[in-house]
C-alpha cells in the first residue's frame, strides 16, 4: 500500500498528466510455481501455464566462464558444446535429433556464469526431454576424435562473431583494459590459444566438478500437470548421483580500481570508437536497479541521453549506446559511440563524460523517471509472454540471485525507485578514479 | 539482467539425424544406475488449437483483422501497406525503405525525438519498417494507454513531416553504413549474392536499403510523392492482436484514423515484380577481402514465390536440406568436418520469386572443401530421401507448428503473412494436414526441379590468394573476381 501512495506522489509531479491515462502500469500477476529441492541437491522448479500445447525445459548449470582456470578461457562453452556429444543411452548430436523429429527446438548457451541447456517441444514429450538430460548429465562420453571435431567448429564460431566482424573485438577490448584480476576480465569464448591447449582430462575433470546435480536447477514452464511432472523429475534427475565434493567457489576478486585508466589500441576498424566505462556492483545488489534506471536514460534508444547528444544534436557520433551489465559478480557499465568522420574522438570522449557528469550533478528528470518505469513495465510483460521467458525468469532469479522470488519482485522494487535513488547510484560509481577511457583507433591511420 | 551470452546454434532451426554410430573409443565419465535404458514412451501429439481470426471493415474501407488474446493486457496494432520495395522505380531503389524510416522522423506536432518521448512514455513500442511486399507501422501498447497511444500512431501514418533535416541525417548514416558494410565479409555477401542472381535491373539484385547513387539522389519532394502515392487507405490493411475485441478496436481505430481518405476510387495495388530470368549455368564469383578470418559462401539462384502450390513440399525439402540444426548440410559441414559454425539453406520467398540459397562461414583454409561438401549435399537432394529421413523432417514442421502461435507478435506476423500474400483462409488449419501427406516423390520431383547445383551461381568472399587455387581446382564452371565496389556501386 505504501507503494501505491508514493507512486501518486511521483504521478503529481510529472508535468501534463492531468488525465491520469498515464497511472502506474497494472501489475501482471505473480508467477505462481512449485519448487523442490531433491535429495541429490537438484533443485527443480514447475510453473504451468497451459495457453499453448508446449512445455520448456530448461536446465540452468551455475558455472561459466567465471569459472575457468587461467589458461583454459573459453573452456565453460566448450564443454557446453560437448554435452550435445552423446551419453551413455544418447547418441551423438541424437539429442537435437530427437527433439527435433518431435517438432522441438533444443539449444544452449554459456555466460559469465551459468550454462543453460533448454528444449521447447509439444508436452506430451517432456518425459523424454527429461531423460535424455539426466542421461547427459549422469553418463556423459565424449572420445578425442569428437574432441578435436568440436573445438574447431568453437573456433569457427568465435571467428565468426568475433573476428570477422568490424568492432567484434569491442567487448574483448573492453573487458581487457578494466579488469586485471576477477575473470570476467576474458570473454565467454575465450581464446585461441587457450581452445588450442584443452584436453580430454580437462573435460573429465570440469564435468566431475561442475556438472553435478547440486549445481543444477531445472525449470519446466508449460502445459503439463505438475504432480506428473514432479514425477518424472524425480524419476529420471533424482536419480543421478549425488556429487562427492563441493562446487568450488573461489573466483579471484577484482581489486577496487584506484586511479581512472586510460588506454589507446589501434585495432582493424573504419571509424575510431570511445569507449568510457564505469565500474559498478552486481545483479541483485539495491543499487542495481537504480543504475539501471540510470543506464537507459542515457544510454538505451534513440531517446536516451548519450543518442541525443553525441548522434541527433552535436553529430559527434555515427551511433552511441551503452548498458549497465549487471550480473552475478561486479561488472561494468560502459558507454560507447563511433566517431562520425571528421570528428574527434577526444571530442566524443568529452561529451560522454559530460552526460555521466550531468546525471551525477542532476540525477533524471519526474518525466525520464516515469518513461523509463513504463517502458520496464512493458518490457516486463513482454518479457513474460513465453513459456522459455518465463522457465527463464524464475532460473535467472533462484541461480543469480539466489532467492526466486525477485523473478517477479523485481517489479515492484523497479516502480518504487526514486530520483534520489538514481542520483545516488551515479554519485557512488560514476567517479573519476573507478572510469576507463578506451579510444579505439583504425590501424594505419584515420580513412 | 541480461548478460552476454553465446548460443551455441545456429539460427535456422534444427531437425533429421544421420543416425551417427556411436564411436569406438568412448569413455563413459561417470558410473550411472540402469534408469535410462529405454527412451520414455511417447504419446500422441497434441491437437492444434488455432485462435479464431475476426474480420471487419474500418469506415474508410481497409480491412481489420484481429484476434483476441486476453491473457497480457497488450494491444498489438500493425498498418500494413501493399507494395514496400517493389514499387521502387528504377534508379530510386531505396526509395519505399527510406521513407518507412521516415515516418517517425516527425510527425504531427512532434518532433523525431519528441515522438519517441512521447511513446516510450507511455510503455508503447513504435516501428516502421519495409521489406520487398510491404510496409508496416507497428506499436504494441498496454492496453490501458491505447487511446493515448493511437493518435501517436496516427500522426506517423497520416501526418509525417518528413523533415529535411532528418532526411540528411538519415541518408548519411545509410551512407555510412554502407561505407562499413564493405569491411565485413558477413556483410558483403549481402550484397554481392543477390547482384549475381538477379542482376542490376531486377529489384531483387539490389537490397532493399538500396545503394549509394540512389540515396544520394532522393530528394524531400521524392519521399512526400511516394508517400502520396502509396500511403493511402486503398494500399491499407489492420492487424490487431490482444486484449481487445473487434468491436472496441474498430471504434478506437475510426476515431484515431478519422481523415484517412476511403478505399473508394483507389487506385489498383502496382503490378507485381516480374519473376527473374532463372539461371542456366554454375558460374563462381570471389570477392577478394584479403586477411578475412572466414569465407562466406552463398550458393543458390531464382527461388519460388510465396504463392507456391508445393509450399509444404518445400519445406519438409528444406528442412531435410538445410533447415535445421541437424539437416544434411550442417550435419556434414559442422557435425562431420568441423568446417563451420553453422551451414543452413533456405527458400525466400516473396510475392515474386525470390532467392533460394544455402551458405555458411567457413575456416579460410577449408573453402574449397567446404564448396565440395555443399555441392555433395545440394546433388544427393535430388536422390530418394530414405522414409526414417522423410518422418523425421516431416515431424519436425508439423509438431512444431504450434509453437509459432505463442506469442501476441507470433499471431499479427501469421495475420500479416495472410493478408500481404493473398493466402487462402485456411492457410494455416490446413498447413499440418498438408504436410502429413507430402510423400518422398514429391519431396524428390521438387528437389529436381528447384535445387539444381549444377546451374546455381557460387558466390565467395574470401581471402583470394588462400582460397582461389583451392576453388579453381574444382572446376565448378567459369569463375571471376570481382572488386567489392562493384556490388555497392
Amino acid at each position: 500500500m505504501t507503494r501505491r501512495w508514493r507512486w501518486r506522489v511521483v504521478l503529481a509531479t510529472v508535468i501534463g498528466l492531468a488525465t491520469g491515462v498515464l497511472a502506474a502500469a497494472a501489475r501482471p500477476p505473480k508467477f505462481a510455481y512449485q519448487r523442490v529441492t531433491l535429495p541429490n541437491g537438484l533443485v527443480a522448479i514447475l510453473h504451468q501455464d497451459r495457453s499453448t500445447p508446449i512445455v520448456n525445459i530448461q536446465l540452468w548449470y551455475h558455472v561459466g566462464s567465471k569459472d575457468e582456470r587461467p589458461g583454459r578461457t573459453g573452456f565453460a562453452h566448450f564443454f557446453e558444446h560437448l554435452m550435445f556429444k552423446g551419453s551413455r543411452n544418447v547418441e551423438p548430436e541424437q539429442h537435437t535429433s530427437i527433439i527435433a523429429s518431435v517438432g522441438g527446438q533444443a539449444n544452449a548457451y554459456t555466460t559469465e556464469d551459468t550454462t543453460v541447456f533448454w528444449q521447447t517441444v509439444p508436452s506430451q514429450y517432456l518425459p523424454l526431454a527429461l531423460w535424455m538430460e539426466a542421461d547427459r548429465l549422469a553418463t556423459l562420453r565424449i572420445d578425442q576424435d569428437t574432441f578435436v571435431r568440436e573445438r574447431e567448429v568453437v573456433k569457427e564460431e568465435r571467428r565468426m562473431r568475433i573476428e570477422n566482424q568490424p568492432y567484434g573485438r569491442l567487448n574483448e577490448i573492453i573487458y581487457e583494459q578494466a579488469f586485471t584480476t576477477h575473470p570476467y576480465r576474458h570473454p565467454v569464448i575465450g581464446s585461441m590459444d587457450d581452445l588450442n591447449a584443452a584436453t580430454l582430462e580437462d573435460v573429465r575433470d570440469f564435468y566431475a566438478t561442475y556438472y553435478v546435480p547440486s549445481n543444477v536447477t531445472v525449470v519446466i514452464a508449460g502445459d503439463f500437470d505438475v504432480a506428473e511432472a514432479e514425477g518424472l523429475v524425480r524419476q529420471y534427475l533424482g536419480r543421478v548421483p549425488k556429487a562427492e565434493r563441493a562446487v568450488p567457489r573461489d573466483i579471484p576478486r577484482e581489486p577496487a580500481q584506484k586511479a581512472e585508466k586510460r588506454v589507446v589500441v589501434a585495432e582493424n576498424v573504419p571509424l575510431p570508437a570511445v569507449v568510457v566505462a564505469h565500474h559498478i556492483t552486481y545483479d541483485g545488489h539495491p543499487d542495481a536497479y537504480p543504475l539501471h534506471i540510470a543506464a537507459k536514460v542515457l544510454s538505451d534508444g534513440q531517446s536516451s541521453r548519450i543518442y541525443q547528444r553525441l548522434v541527433y544534436q552535436s553529430g559527434l557520433a555515427l551511433t552511441a549506446f551503452g548498458q549497465a551489465n549487471l550480473i552475478e559478480h561486479p561488472n561494468l557499465f560502459y558507454a560507447a559511440a563511433i566517431v562520425n568522420p571528421g570528428q574527434s574522438p577526444e571530442a566524443v570522449e568529452k561529451a560522454l563524460i559530460a552526460e555521466l557528469d550531468r546525471i551525477k550533478a542532476e540525477g533524471v528528470s519526474p518525466r525520464e523517471l516515469q518513461r523509463s518505469k513504463n517502458q520496464f513495465a512493458r518490457d516486463y510483460i513482454l518479457g513474460r509472454e513465453t513459456v522459455q521467458q518465463k522457465a527463464t525468469h524464475l532460473a535467472h532469479a533462484e541461480v543469480l540471485h539466489a532467492d526466486i522470488t525477485t523473478a517477479d519482485g523485481e517489479f515492484d522494487i523497479f516502480q518504487n525507485i526514486t530520483q534520489a535513488d538514481v542520483k545516488r547510484v551515479a554519485g557512488t560509481y560514476f567517479t573519476p578514479q573507478s572510469r576507463v577511457v578506451i579510444h579505439i583507433m583504425p590501424k594505419g591511420g584515420l580513412q | 539482467m541480461t548478460a552476454m551470452f553465446m548460443t551455441r546454434r545456429i539460427r535456422p532451426l534444427i531437425v533429421c539425424a544421420l543416425a551417427l554410430a556411436a564411436a569406438s573409443a568412448v569413455t563413459t565419465l561417470r558410473a550411472q544406475g540402469p534408469d535410462r535404458r529405454q527412451p520414455p514412451p511417447l504419446g500422441p501429439p497434441p491437437a492444434l488449437r488455432l485462435p479464431a481470426v475476426q474480420k471487419g471493415t474500418l469506415a474508410n474501407g481497409v480491412p481489420l483483422w484481429l484476434i483476441e488474446q486476453h491473457r497480457v493486457p497488450l494491444v498489438q496494432v500493425n498498418v500494413l501497406l501493399r507494395g514496400g520495395s517493389s514499387l521502387d522505380r528504377a534508379g530510386r531503389y531505396g526509395m519505399a525503405s527510406l521513407v518507412a524510416a521516415m515516418l517517425d522522423e516527425g510527425a504531427g506536432s512532434r518532433s523525431a525525438l519528441e515522438l519517441a518521448d512521447a511513446v516510450e512514455f507511455l510503455g508503447a513500442e513504435l516501428s516502421t519498417s519495409s521489406s520487398f511486399d510491404y510496409s508496416a507501422i507497428r506499436m504494441s501498447s498496454p492496453v490501458r494507454n491505447l487511446d493515448a497511444a493511437l493518435p501517436l500512431m496516427a500522426d506517423v501514418l497520416l501526418r509525417p513531416t518528413f523533415p529535411a533535416n532528418e532526411l540528411d541525417r538519415l541518408r548519411k548514416e545509410r551512407l555510412t553504413a554502407l561505407v562499413q558494410a564493405q569491411d565485413n565479409p558477413a556483410a558483403i555477401i549481402g550484397y554481392a549474392f543477390p547482384r549475381v542472381v538477379f542482376g542490376p535491373a531486377h529489384r531483387y539484385g539490389t537490397p532493399a536499403t538500396g545503394l549509394a547513387p540512389a540515396l544520394t539522389a532522393i530528394t524531400p519532394d521524392d519521399v512526400r510523392a511516394f508517400y502520396r502515392e502509396h500511403y493511402t487507405a486503398g494500399h491499407a490493411a489492420v492487424v490487431v492482436v490482444g486484449d481487445i475485441t473487434l468491436a472496441d478496436a474498430k471504434a478506437r481505430l475510426d476515431r484515431a484514423f478519422t481523415g484517412w481518405s476511403s478505399t473508394a476510387g483507389a487506385a489498383p495495388t502496382a503490378a507485381p515484380i516480374p519473376t527473374a530470368p532463372q539461371l542456366t549455368r554454375r558460374e563462381v564469383v570471389i570477392i577478394d577481402k584479403p586477411g578475412a578470418a572466414q569465407s562466406q559462401i552463398r550458393i543458390g539462384w531464382v527461388g519460388v514465390p510465396r504463392s507456391t502450390g508445393e509450399y509444404a513440399i518445400l519445406q519438409v525439402l528444406n528442412t531435410i536440406l538445410g533447415g535445421s540444426f541437424t539437416s544434411r548440410l550442417n550435419q556434414n559441414l559442422r557435425e562431420r568436418n568441423g568446417y563451420t559454425y553453422g551451414a543452413s539453406s533456405g527458400f525466400d520467398m516473396r510475392t515474386s520469386a525470390g532467392p533460394f540459397l544455402a551458405g555458411a562461414g567457413v575456416q579460410t583454409d577449408k573453402t574449397a572443401e567446404a564448396l565440395r561438401e555443399f555441392f555433395v549435399e545440394l546433388d544427393g537432394i535430388r536422390k530418394p530421401v530414405p522414409a526414417a529421413e522423410l518422418d523425421k523432417a516431416k515431424n519436425y514442421v508439423a509438431l512444431g507448428f504450434p509453437a509459432e502461435f505463442e506469442t501476441s507478435r507470433d499471431l499479427a506476423q501469421k495475420l500479416e503473412e495472410m493478408i500481404v500474400f493473398s493466402l487462402p483462409d485456411d492457410t494455416f488449419q490446413s498447413f499440418v494436414g498438408a504436410v502429413t501427406r507430402v510423400t518422398a516423390a514429391e519431396v524428390q520431383q521438387a528437389a529436381d526441379r528447384y535445387i539444381r547445383g549444377d546451374r546455381m551461381a557460387v558466390v565467395v568472399v574470401g581471402d583470394r590468394k588462400v582460397i582461389e587455387p583451392g576453388i579453381a581446382a574444382l572446376k565448378l564452371g567459369p569463375l571471376r573476381v570481382v572488386p567489392v565496389e562493384e556490388f555497392f556501386k
